[in-house]
């Protein structure tokens, strides 16, 4: 820059001054005089500056706001602020150019999201329609709403998302190009999920490897998602790639054309070539220099790459949008891979991103993550000493967990993990985990022994919470009862007294069983608690326990409640349990067990109000107890019913009574697979696959809830996956559920023949089960087997009229019934199935057997107007299904569709 | 930075002259300091949190483009640094007509040397100086901007001198020149 004379001018003068205000004060006049030795002008000028100055002070030398931080006022949210009464701030996780996202715990939903908001200034990034947003897809990141609050930076829009737990595809591209493998699984998931936004005419504009995040599922595959779906309105523009930025952008955006379906296509397969070759396909734009010479084949690129991604990607990237595939097509072509090596990278890629995701993985077993996070700073002792003080450390932090009761007060981050992070002072405990708290351990040897100092530090404040210092002789070190353990405990105490943290007491039975009777009663009660529960095998068990100990009520109630499972409420078994229940009540009217019985009694008599009384009486007894808060959140869903208008509420009260049984215990399965059920009935797939998957790990024996995952994914449309755990179910137990589900995988991809095999199989381990027969007449059907096909329908009909007559009220017996009526040609058809959609219990299980009844009648109409009813979610799944393909393709179901859809 | 000091003085001329096109393109260019400017406006017109209807960037950044776009008609623009002297000066304006409590800035009494204190409360200081600012505004627009972008928008003076595109030391000295002017008053006022 050239100065003007002015500007050279008071680049000498205020030199000068400068200089003149470091020099001390008896200095100054002396070091200005030789300063300005040959100039008296310039002495003049800078004197009385220099006078000004030391007559000022401080005056307005520095800013007089209080330092404005601008990276503070991005701070929209502080970790611990609840958010409309309903979003708990848990931490910041990242920041895009123009927004900022959070992770959250959703207290109403009692799940955990992420939210996203502009930055001040940037408001008009938030979409205006929402329901732009509404693309259902394992692989599209799921936005759920748009919320206002107001801040102190004034009125703030965000949105709730799905929280996805993992790293983005640019995080993983650091460190190099992908497996063929993974890469080959990342490429499908991507082009399913472009092409069903671009299905649903939804344009991504801003496609790049840091808007995907590869997750992990529970069961070890992996899933990629798309995120920020039609939020990128200004893509990245033209000066950011100065500083290299590497950028995605189709040739014709550089030259102003509109987005479209084909520059997102060609952003995905400049992703493609990255993630195969670990390069870019294009040399690096920038402003002087955009141009596309045509690249280099990744099979050229990359040794041994099959031909196929050539294909798959080269079309992607031509510079005439015309030619470009659709989303679509790539998925078809990556099809033609030949992919051998499957399940052994899934393995691998698993393990990845199970490791960076350890504490994430603690956090979600109780789903809430709790509001104090504590960092075990490493032992500051030395030589031997130090490393029998980390051992101690390591046992408190584990100790720490376990002896909360309830939901959590505090989460540790395992010593281990400090350790390899390189963590050793509180401000890196506060950088590194985002801790609200430190525990500190210092072991001084002395000549009688080891002085210990203990102090829990509260990161915010960096003050000494609580602080300890404790004396062991030489005598109490070589004991390691006395120096380990008292200090584990105290370490302990000194967190558990700190925090405040609610420390586990188990409530004390009021009754017991004689030990005679215990093993018969044990055994029954694991029968009942069980999912499904096995009310059969319990029955037997608890008559032993009862002749064995008759003067207990424990045996007394769990026969009552094992008969009426088995009775569902009706015939001579359901007497015998009210009898039974009247017994134990006069022995220990308050005993929660009593009361458990007692509610189910209430439940199968349809008296949910009562039932939930009962429930509330036991929980109160004994919160631990999983069985009632369980019971007491079926009670809740059992009162909604459409006509009642009070869906929204009691469902709500059912999540809190399964979030209270999480509490409880947070190794039991069951109330995952409860609330797994909810979301699934609610049409809520995602949300119902994460609890299946939390279930599933919990009880990986459970063949049925391997199954229930799989169905899950059967939902979504991943139908391979689904079918390699249902394989896998089937090989540790052959369970009806899993053997029709997997026959119901089978027909997904067409492979009725094989389909049949397992329907049938299902339908001899459980004739009693309706749905198995109409699985496979229908599979029988389709094949023209027609002989067959009657044979199964008649069977069912047979099965499901007897269930009808048994209760009047099951909507589900009577849509059956009606469906094997219409394929039978028997005209009560029609009147059963209007019976079935006017019951309360009809439910979108029941909307889809009366299409198929109206579907098998030939009446579209009804066929329809009955598909209307259902949940958009149902809807879409009936667009799937092979069993509906006629009516998928009316123009009327169509319009349904994007209705429900729109909705 | 893209964009050279002497371009962007041609296009004020051209702009001045009746081109619009060259006003766009000066906002295209300096759209990100500009942008700067308002958010440190509203950092401090935030930190208040007391407001009904916050302020967002955006509307600062319009309110001082339509204010230049009149201003064009009359000021002969002379470079870079004469138009962000001018944004400060407007966005400061646009702020008192608003809320008619700005610039209120924590004022430390202790920053204030005893003459300028006397018996006056920190509140009287401030209110006085903020007339004085608006005195200063009409005799030496560049220094009056310059203080306010150090002292009441918090910038460093090595960012005000990038941002006016000015030598860090003319930059001391005007913030020297400000202060002094400022002080002189008050001291005066209370004499």
């Amino acid at each position: 820059m050239t100065m003007d004379p002015a500007e050279q001018r008071d680049e000498r003068v205020m030199t000068l001054v400068a200089e003149a205000l470091k020099t001390p004060l008896d200095q100054r006049d002396s070091f200005l005089l030789a300063a300005c030795q040959s100039d008296p002008d310039l002495h003049r000028e800078v004197s009385e500056i220099v006078k000004w100055e030391e007559q000022m002070g401080s005056f307005l030398s520095r800013p007089l706001i209080s330092f404005i931080d601008l990276d503070a006022l991005e701070q929209i949210f502080e970790p611990g602020q609840i958010v409309n009464e309903r979003f708990e701030i848990v931490r910041r996780l990242g920041d895009g150019g123009m927004g900022v996202v959070y992770e959250a715990f959703d207290n109403t939903r009692k799940r955990r999201v992420a939210i996203k908001c502009p930055k001040p200034g940037y408001d008009e990034l938030l979409p205006k329609e929402l329901s732009a947003l509404d693309v259902s897809h394992p692989n599209v990141c799921r936005v759920n709403d748009l919320h206002t609050t107001k801040t102190d930076l004034g009125e703030v829009r965000f949105l709730t998302m799905e929280f996805l737990d993992g790293e983005t595809v640019a995080e993983r591209l650091a460190s190099g190009k992908f497996e063929e493998g993974d890469a080959w699984l990342i490429a499908r998931q991507l082009c399913s999920g472009l092409a069903e936004a671009h299905r649903s005419r939804i344009l991504h504009r801003d496609l790049k490897p840091g808007n995907v995040i590869l997750c992990k599922d529970k069961d070890g595959s992996l899933r990629a998602v798309i995120t920020d779906f039609g939020l990128a309105v200004e893509t990245s523009d033209v000066r950011e790639l100065e500083g290299g930025t590497p950028n995605y952008m189709a040739p014709e955006l550089w030259r102003g054309a509109e987005a479209s379906r084909a520059s997102d296509v060609f952003s995905l397969g400049v992703m493609l070539y990255e993630m195969v070759t670990g390069s870019k396909p294009f040399p690096a734009l920038s402003k002087e220099n955009v141009t596309f010479p045509p690249p280099v084949a990744p099979s050229k690129v990359v040794k041994n790459l099959p031909r196929r991604w050539d294909a798959a990607i080269l079309p992607c990237l031509k510079e005439n949008p015309d030619e470009r595939p659709s989303a679509q097509e790539v998925y078809a072509e990556l099809g033609h891979i030949p992919f051998y090596r499957r399940p052994e990278v899934l393995a691998v890629l698993a393990a990845c991103l199970a490791l960076a995701t350890v504490g994430a993985l603690q956090i979600s077993e109780r789903l809430k993550p709790p509001p104090n996070k504590l960092v075990i700073l490493p032992v500051d002792a030395p030589g031997d000493l130090a490393q029998r003080g980390q051992t101690i450390l390591t046992a408190a932090a584990r100790r720490i967990e376990q002896v909360q009761s309830g939901q959590p007060t505090v989460s540790v981050v395992p010593p281990a993990t400090v350790l390899t992070r390189g963590v050793t002072t509180p401000q890196q405990a506060t950088d590194i985990f985002g801790a609200t708290h430190a525990l500190q351990l210092k072991l001084r040897p002395d000549a009688d022994g080891v002085l210990a100092n203990e102090a829990l530090i509260n990161l915010a404040t960096h003050e000494n919470m609580r602080e300890y210092s404790m004396h062991f002789s030489k005598a109490d070190l070589a004991d390691r009862k006395t120096f380990d353990d008292i200090l584990t405990e105290g370490l302990t105490g000194t967190v558990t007294w700190g925090l405040k943290v609610q420390r586990k007491q188990r409530t004390v039975k009021q009754e017991t069983v004689a030990p005679a009777a215990g093993a018969a009663y044990k055994n029954g009660r694991d029968y009942l608690d069980q999912e499904p529960h096995d009310a059969a095998s319990a029955i037997p068990e608890f008559r032993k326990a009862v002749e064995l100990d008759p003067h207990s009520p424990l045996p007394l109630a769990g026969l009552a409640e094992a008969l009426a499972r088995q009775a569902r409420g009706k015939g001579p078994f359901m007497d015998e349990a009210y009898d039974l229940l009247n017994k134990a009540e006069a022995m220990a009217p308050d005993s929660p067990l009593v009361r458990e019985a007692a509610g189910v009694l209430d439940q199968f008599r349809g008296d949910n109000d009562k039932a939930l009384g009962n429930f509330g009486r036991a929980e109160k007894v004994e919160p631990d107890n999983v069985n009632v808060w369980l019971f007491s959140g079926i009670s809740h869903e059992l009162k909604h019913s459409p006509d009642k208008k009070r869906t929204d509420d009691e469902f709500d009260k059912a999540i809190t009574d399964y979030d209270q049984a999480m509490s409880a215990d947070a190794h039991d399965y069951r109330p995952h697979i409860y609330l797994g059920l909810l979301y699934r009935d609610r049409g809520e797939y995602f949300a119902a696959e994460r609890e299946y998957s939390l279930a599933h790990r919990l009880a990986p024996d459970q063949v049925d809830v391997t199954s229930s995952l799989a169905a899950i994914y059967d939902q979504e449309g991943r139908h391979p996956e689904a079918e390699v755990l249902y394989r896998d179910a089937l090989q540790r137990k052959e369970t009806p559920l899993t053997l029709n589900n997997l026959g119901a995988n089978l027909v997904y991809q067409g492979r009725y023949r094989e389909a049949i095999e397992y329907y049938s199989r299902a339908t001899q381990l459980a004739p009693d089960y309706y749905l198995y027969w109409m699985n496979l007449g229908d599979a029988q059907l389709r094949l023209g087997e027609m002989e067959e096909a009657r044979r199964s329908y008649q069977n069912g009909a047979d099965k499901a009229g007897a269930h009808t007559r048994q209760n009047h009220n099951s909507a589900l017996a009577f849509a059956y019934l009606a469906y094997f009526e219409a394929r039978l040609g028997n005209k009560d058809s029609e009147s059963n199935i209007e019976t079935a959609m006017d019951l309360p219990g009809r439910d979108d299980q029941v909307i889809i057997c009366a299409v198929k009844t109206y579907e098998a009648l030939n009446d579209r109409k009804h066929a329809i107007s009955a598909a209307s009813q259902a949940s958009p979610l149902t809807v879409q799944d009936m667009n799937r299904r092979p069993d509906l393909t006629d009516l998928s393709h009316d123009p009327e179901f169509i319009k349904l569709l994007q209705q429900k859809t729109a909705q | 930075m893209s964009d050279n000091a002497g371009d962007i003085t041609i296009l004020l001329r051209r702009w001045h002259a009746g081109d619009h096109q060259a006003g766009e393109e000066i906002f295209r260019r300096l759209e990100k300091d500009l942008k700067k400017i308002a958010d440190r406006c509203l950092a401090q017109e935030n930190r208040k949190g007391k407001h009904k209807h916050a302020l967002q960037r955006t509307d600062l950044f319009i309110e001082n483009y339509l204010r230049l776009a009149k201003q064009n008609k009359v000021v002969d623009w002379r470079d870079r640094g004469h138009l962000f002297a001018i944004s400060t000066i407007n966005l400061r304006r646009f702020l008192i007509d608003r809320a008619r409590i700005w610039p209120k800035p924590d004022v430390s009494i202790d920053d204030l040397p005893e003459g300028v204190l006397a018996k006056r409360d920190s509140m009287e200081v401030r209110m006085d100086a903020d007339r004085l600012l608006n005195e200063l505004e009409k005799t030496k627009p560049m220094t009056c901007a310059i203080l306010v972008a150090r002292v009441y928008m918090g910038y460093e003076v090595s960012e005000i001198a990038r941002i006016f595109s000015l030598p860090l030391r003319t930059v001391e000295r005007h913030l020297h020149n400000g202060r002094k002017w400022l002080f002189e008053k008050l001291k005066r006022k209370q004499d």
